[in-house]
């Protein structure tokens, strides 16, 4: 599953990375008893695989690794999108300009 | 004969550090120590003519290593390398960054659905149903990349770098050219299409908002799957 942010400086993109971090470190915290857990779209309830947590732990190394290479010097404004390919920052897009 | 047994010790060393560069360090440093043992070997046959014998060493060194390697591969376990939880360790890392690269790759194939994409905690439902009616419109951007491929001289020059430590590290993809350019719009028209199925989701749940607030209360985790919220975990006092 792909999806893209959209950002207009570098240093957006390294807060939104933080914080969707940090919500996943969070969300490691929880424990997740059986009968918890509900289905989002009717409210029925239903069950969460146990991988959840790999897959989480895989986006936030991943994270991790991007925020490694995100060390801009000067911080560039300009259209930067983000592709994130099932959660994971995968790829930068430097688009120069703006949209107005 | 006295030449000999002056040159043994030193023969004895080079073997030595040899066998410890073998098995210890990086196989650069290996070639490094075969390249200075066969240059002193050489010129010492030339000073030393009976010194000779000892480049026999040279041959010794590619058959021992073919040795070892063989016996790798037979999973036999070299007793004179040293298994250390280091090399497991950088084993393991190596393993994980190429499936990172593979995975990477993987952006141009379709792909089966079920990933776990997010999770979020928030501390009301409001806050819920405000986070998913916002999304930025991807078709604009769409349209503004194709405005823009006409002017690709221009955007050549400007470059974005990134550095690390003083040292350029990473080089992002430049809308440079009509190839970059095409593979934007087409990543983009993934998203788009991938969108589709989030909002359909997210329609559903928006038209069931009534029944869902009222079985989770107040706080709750949101495990999203393939972008879209999918499974919706109560938060009570113990859980944290």
């Amino acid at each position: 599953m792909i999806d893209i942010q959209i950002f207009n400086s570098f240093s957006d993109v390294l807060k939104y990375l933080e914080a969707k971090r940090d919500n996943l470190l969070k969300a490691l915290e929880v424990k997740v008893g059986s009968n918890d857990v509900i289905n989002a779209v009717d409210g029925s309830f239903g069950e969460l695989s146990e991988t959840y947590r790999d897959e989480i732990e895989d986006i936030i190394s991943d994270i991790n690794y991007m925020l490694k290479k995100i060390r801009t010097n000067n911080d560039y404004t300009g259209i930067i999108m983000l592709v994130e390919e099932n959660g994971s920052p995968n790829k930068i897009y430097i688009i120069p300009g703006d949209l107005i | 004969m006295m030449q000999y047994t002056m040159l043994l010790p030193f023969i004895a060393i080079f073997t030595a550090l040899f066998m410890i560069g073998i098995t210890r360090l990086p196989l650069v440093f290996t070639g490094l120590v075969m390249a200075a043992i066969a240059i002193i070997l050489g010129v010492a046959s030339f000073i030393y003519p009976p010194a000779m014998p000892y480049l026999g060493l040279l041959i010794g060194v590619p058959v021992g290593y073919g040795f070892s390697f063989l016996m790798d591969k037979l999973g036999i376990n070299n007793p004179l390398k040293l298994q250390s939880k280091q090399t497991e360790i950088n084993k393991r890392r190596r393993a994980t960054r190429r499936r990172r690269k593979k995975d990477r790759k993987s952006i141009y194939v379709s792909e089966a659905m079920g990933h776990v994409t997010d999770a979020r905690i928030f501390e009301n439902f409001d806050e819920f149903i405000q986070s998913i009616n916002m999304a930025p419109a991807l078709n604009t951007v769409l349209e503004y990349i194709r405005n823009i491929s006409i002017i690709n001289n221009e955007l050549a020059q400007q470059q974005v770098l990134v550095y690390e430590d003083g040292k350029k590290q990473h080089e992002f993809i430049q809308l440079v050219d009509a190839d970059s350019i095409d593979e934007v719009s087409d990543v983009i028209q993934r998203a788009i299409r991938d969108r589709v199925m989030v909002n359909n989701k997210i329609n559903s749940i928006l038209s069931n908002r009534e029944t869902i607030r009222e079985i989770i209360g107040g706080r709750f985790m949101v495990i999203y799957v393939d972008g879209a919220p999918d499974k919706i975990i109560p938060l009570y006092y113990n859980q944290e």
